[in-house]
């Protein structure tokens, strides 16, 4: 049973027998019901972060959205008893005013009056005892001694000094230099943008400078445990001082399971454990450079993200050698952080030593292109007579492609070594499907031929009564096609008798989607068809914004397909309504693949995209700059399309970074066809090529 | 009407072809009177082995059943309508000379008659151990004095073309928040997202309108609650919150908006699956491997939460598309039940009874028996028979 309630817990109360939700009443007798022991709980978003220290009170309210919900309502600030400006303490420290209230003490600005002729400024650090049982009162007032004592061993120019500490009016002070300066959250908030990385680093060296002082401390390392933004001062010229040590203490090892204390967003892993090591302190300093960084808040993000928010992503000026340094100290196992804050200072030495020389010299991620292209072989190319807008299909060691110059070729996929055609009565823009022994293809002239794969000897034809541009889709011995002249057709594949057809009210240019129960498939009329596949009944259509050329693909209860209306489209395979949508800058006609969790398309607008298939999430883009009409293929962790300017690309499909790109004389629209590592494509150029990457 | 009488011809041709080796021969024609086929006809895999069409693996013990309304596996309702899809489209195919022009239907079919009538005398045979139903129930538990939680579970169906489809949208939202704080937020959630899903999914695909995308749709919902609590928390002067979990079944996928530590779960056949993921430090550190989840039972924060409804003018809702494929259950509790009650515990009672009402008192008296410490809330969604 938890120590922790939820807020609105009014005690133990027995169950009220009256409560019309009750269900079960529970009969036990069990008496042993642990009683809620803190009231106000931690069950409530910690926007405000509740660090115990002192607080620099913001010069101005203008602080952004998130601290507000805690504030507003602040009950706590209430409480805390603070002294009038002009209390004297001891005789001889005037209260000027309040300059930090923290979770159990207040700050002030104090002045001392033993020097009468000159104005010397201290800080008063005040205890509060807002706490209500005695336990939590004696605690908080030994940490408060401890921290005298500590504070008052330690000798560095990053810790203030203390000047003196007393008792008075059973409450507890301690006077310390006061530092005049503004914490990092402040001068983060004032410059409201990422702060750069040689000043990140200046701040960060003698951060590390101060740590391994402390790590160093004898006869037992002082671990800070509370590094962060509001606990570092700057002073003057970038000088850095800590304060806040309230929560720093010996380290003593047997103390393991301590309660949590720290800042969440801020604070290391283990921490949570109860562990502090002095390896913890470089990662709370990790998390401080990567909020300084990069301007994002590490306790209003999803805790523990930083690897998902890496900083060049965010501030693409900084420099690898910096994030890597971040990175290393955020690492979640102690063991693979910087060993030392030395070690991470030296590092971080030499990135402002070298920062001129890297900054300029070392603009990466260009050698990839360069050692990418040599590699792509050209295995064989084979010319036709007129622009290739087909796609071609492998089967058994040939390759099929159809050709504007009316032809459907066979080719040798080894080899390209010819070996039959089949001459239409018009140029062929639908991409040839094999089944069976069956080679079959739409033409503009408006039939569907099949052919006999081996030979091309003729084996049916289908008339509609529009050119063909759609492409043949066969399953269970039933090919689905769609015409210009607005039918989609079910076709007998083996005797090309129709089976039904559906009538729309513009030309079918899509390709259809085959599942067990139905088929998908996409109209100029804009609507996306989802058809019984043994009547044609029509499921569901679900309307875009204008026509769909793409080709739906069906995976995992979803159907996606793109839309001139710029959107790629997953609908609900079963409703048909979208599940999402994702914008692009232009027409989408390329028919979007799957592979694995992600769906990939190409746009109009130059773009390949690749989006988390479940939500629709851009994964990445590469842009091409010009248009994508070819449909994308994934084989082996690589994405292989075609674009209007004439180029064949191979990316990688994980980060979407270019492995290759194959220049062919004119542009490629054709889908790449892959079997055996050999990527097919046809060209406008009147070629089809057999390349190897 | 026509549809049904093709495919009962269709049927019938089906033996007649089988016995002729060549199909093309178009001299079976299907003129005698249709009756309701014999079970036999298409439990036979024979029927269509004359057929080019892909082979059904043989069930040969199925096919000597005598009783034609035996009680019949998914799995075998399945393959016998796989294998009847096929012959019918090969019989139409052969029904149809190769020449004698495009005279298929070009009439738009209804699409409504959703079950093939072969499948009637398996259908009719069938009695499963689940089926859509669903059941909401929250309890105050044993020490608390008010109930923070609310729940809500609707079930209905929609109209499109063809096919009419089930809906469903089911919540757990957990309040916190002093002074009524808590019980208001999760109500308000309840209600907001209700109203949402309701002017913007049902009410739509009534009027056959319905464009709105459901992942933003769902997301959005979660969203307004926020706003909503947010400024209801405002005017009131507290810091009212709540956690909220609301999934919307649509035919056989979930679309799931989350935010907070309720959960939900999926009964696959390997066992209760966890869709979302809590969003407490703790929650986190255990995803990350760097916490127990033994330890994190006891942990002080473990209640402490980093994302909620209510409490912050904006919030991130994690989404979470899945489709239900084979899985029995949805269950969606607050941390009152499975803080109490392992995994194990809760399968069993899920398998325990057909009845999501059963099921939810279930969990209920055990989450109380385990001490009933916080409020306890459950939705307990039977699902939808895979058909497809």
């Amino acid at each position: 049973m938890g120590l922790i309630k939820r807020v609105g817990t009014k005690g133990l109360g027995t169950p009220s027998a009256d409560d019309s939700t009750r269900q079960i009443p529970a009969a036990e007798s069990s008496a042993r019901v642990t009683p809620p022991s803190e009231e106000e709980s931690t069950r409530r978003i910690q926007g405000q972060p509740t660090d115990e220290g002192t607080k620099q009170i913001p010069p101005a309210p203008s602080r952004p959205a998130p601290p507000t919900p805690a504030a507003a309502p602040a009950a706590p600030a209430a409480d805390i008893h603070i002294l009038p400006t002009g209390t004297l303490l001891q005789g001889r420290y005037r209260i000027e005013e309040p300059i930090g209230v923290g979770g159990m003490s207040v700050v002030y600005r104090g002045r001392d009056m033993r020097f009468k002729d000159v104005a010397r400024y201290c800080a008063i650090k005040e205890m509060s005892q807002t706490a209500p049982d005695s336990h939590t009162r004696a605690l908080n007032l030994k940490n408060f001694e401890r921290e005298a004592g500590l504070l008052a061993t330690l000798q560095h120019p990053a810790i203030p000094k203390v000047y003196d500490f007393f008792e008075e009016d059973r409450r507890l002070y301690l006077v310390l230099e006061l530092v005049p300066g503004k914490d990092l959250e402040a001068v983060l908030e004032e410059v409201g943008k990422p702060i750069s990385e040689a000043r990140v680093a200046k701040w960060a060296i003698q951060i590390c400078d101060v740590l391994s002082y402390l790590h160093k401390h004898t006869p037992e390392p002082i671990v800070f445990r509370d590094m962060k933004p509001s606990n570092v001062m700057v002073v003057g010229e970038d000088r850095i001082v800590l304060i806040d040590f309230g929560i720093a203490r010996n380290l003593n090892r047997s103390d393991r399971k301590g309660t949590m204390i720290g800042t969440e967003g801020y604070s290391p892993p283990e921490q949570y454990r109860g562990v502090a090591e002095p390896q913890g302190d470089l990662y709370a300093l990790g998390a401080t450079m990567h909020h300084l960084l990069t301007n994002t808040d590490p306790r209003l993000e999803t805790p523990f993200t930083f690897q998902e928010r890496p900083i060049r992503q965010i501030s693409p000026d900084v420099s690898i050698d910096m994030e890597m340094i971040v990175v290393k100290a955020l690492e979640y196992d102690m063991g693979a952080r910087w060993e030392s804050a030395d070690a991470m200072k030296q590092a971080l030495v030499a990135i402002i030593g070298g920062a001129a020389v890297a900054g300029v010299a070392a603009p990466p991620s260009a050698p990839a292109v360069a050692k990418g292209t040599p590699q792509t072989e050209l295995i064989w190319k084979f010319t036709c007579e007129d622009e290739i807008r087909s796609s071609p299909a492998v089967n058994s060691g040939m390759l099929f492609v159809g050709c504007y110059d009316t032809n459907l070729y066979a080719l040798d996929a080894v080899r390209g070594e010819f070996r039959w055609k089949y001459a239409t009565d018009g140029g062929i823009n639908s991409s040839p499907a094999v089944w069976q022994d069956y080679v079959i293809v739409g033409s503009e002239d408006g039939a569907l031929y099949a052919c006999d794969m081996r030979r091309g000897s003729l084996r049916w034809t289908f008339r509609t009564g529009k050119p063909i541009r759609s492409s043949p889709r066969i399953d269970e011995r039933v090919v689905y096609i769609g015409s210009d002249d607005q039918h989609i057709y079910a076709v007998d594949a083996v005797r090309g008798a129709p089976i039904w057809k559906y009538r729309t009210w513009n030309p079918i240019r899509s390709s259809a989607a085959i599942t067990s129960q139905v088929i998908f498939i996409g109209g100029d009329d804009g609507h996306v068809y989802c058809l019984d596949v043994r009547n044609g009944a029509l499921k569901w259509k679900q309307r875009t914004q204008q026509p769909v050329r793409s080709s739906p693909v069906f995976h995992e209860g979803l159907v996606f397909v793109g839309s001139l209306d710029q959107s790629l489209y997953a609908l609900d395979a079963e409703g048909g309504w979208p599940a999402w949508r994702f914008r692009t800058g232009h027409y989408i006609n390329s028919s979007p693949f799957v592979f694995g969790s992600r769906v990939f398309v190409g746009g109009i607008d130059g773009f390949m995209y690749a989006l988390e298939a479940k939500n629709g999430r851009l994964a990445w883009k590469f842009e091409v700059g010009s248009q994508i009409t070819s449909s994308p293929r994934v084989e082996s962790g690589r994405v292989y399309f075609g674009a209007v300017d004439g180029n064949v690309y191979c990316l990688d499909a994980g980060v979407g970074t270019l492995i290759w790109k194959y220049p062919t004389n004119a542009a490629v629209v054709s889908t790449p066809a892959i079997a055996d590592g050999i990527v097919y494509v046809g060209s406008m150029d009147h070629s089809i090529y057999a390349l190897k990457g | 009407m026509v549809h049904i009488h093709q495919s009962h011809n269709q049927e019938a041709d089906t033996t007649t072809d089988a016995e002729t080796p060549t199909p093309a021969s178009p001299e079976a024609k299907p003129d005698t009177p249709t009756t309701v086929p014999d079970a036999a006809v298409w439990w036979d895999s024979s029927a269509t082995d004359a057929a080019p069409a892909p082979p059904p693996p043989a069930a040969p013990v199925v096919a000597e059943e005598d009783t034609p309304t035996a009680p019949m596996s998914l799995f075998e309702i399945e393959q016998a309508r796989q294998r009847l899809a096929s012959v019918a489209a090969q019989v139409a195919a052969a029904n149809d000379a190769p020449d004698s022009g495009v005279e298929a239907s070009t009439e738009p079919l209804d699409a409504t008659h959703q079950l093939d009538i072969n499948q009637a005398p398996a259908l009719i045979a069938r009695r499963s151990s689940q089926g859509l139903a669903a059941m909401a129930v929250r309890d105050i538990g044993r020490v608390r004095e008010m109930n923070q939680d609310s729940v809500f579970a609707m079930i209905t169906t929609l109209p499109r073309e063809g096919t009419d489809l089930t809906v469903g949208l089911f919540i757990v939202a957990d309040g916190m928040g002093g002074h009524q704080g808590g019980e208001l937020a999760s109500r308000l959630a309840v209600r907001t997202i209700v109203h949402q899903v309701l002017s913007q999914l049902v009410l739509p695909a009534l009027d056959d309108n319905m464009n709105a995308a459901l992942q933003p749709l769902m997301i959005s919902a979660v969203q307004v609650a926020n706003q909503t609590i947010w400024e209801a928390a405002q005017s009131l002067g507290t810091d009212m919150g709540t956690t909220c979990t609301a999934a919307l079944l649509v035919g056989h996928a979930l679309y799931i908006a989350h935010v907070g530590d309720s959960r939900a779960y999926l009964f696959e056949p390997g066992g209760l699956r966890q869709l979302t993921s809590d969003h407490s430090t703790v929650g986190r550190l255990i995803q990350l491997g760097q916490l127990d989840p033994a330890e994190a039972r006891e942990h002080p924060l473990r209640n402490q939460l980093y994302r909620t409804v209510g409490q912050q003018p904006q919030v991130m809702v994690d989404f979470v598309y899945q489709p239900i494929g084979v899985s029995s259950h949805l269950l969606l509790c607050s941390d009152g039940l499975w803080g109490l009650i392992d995994t194990p515990m809760l399968e069993q009672a899920l398998k325990r009874s057909p009845w999501p009402q059963d099921t939810c008192n279930e969990l209920i008296a055990l989450a109380n028996l385990a001490g009933g410490d916080d409020n306890i809330s459950a939705v307990v969604v039977s699902l939808p028979l895979a058909e497809r």
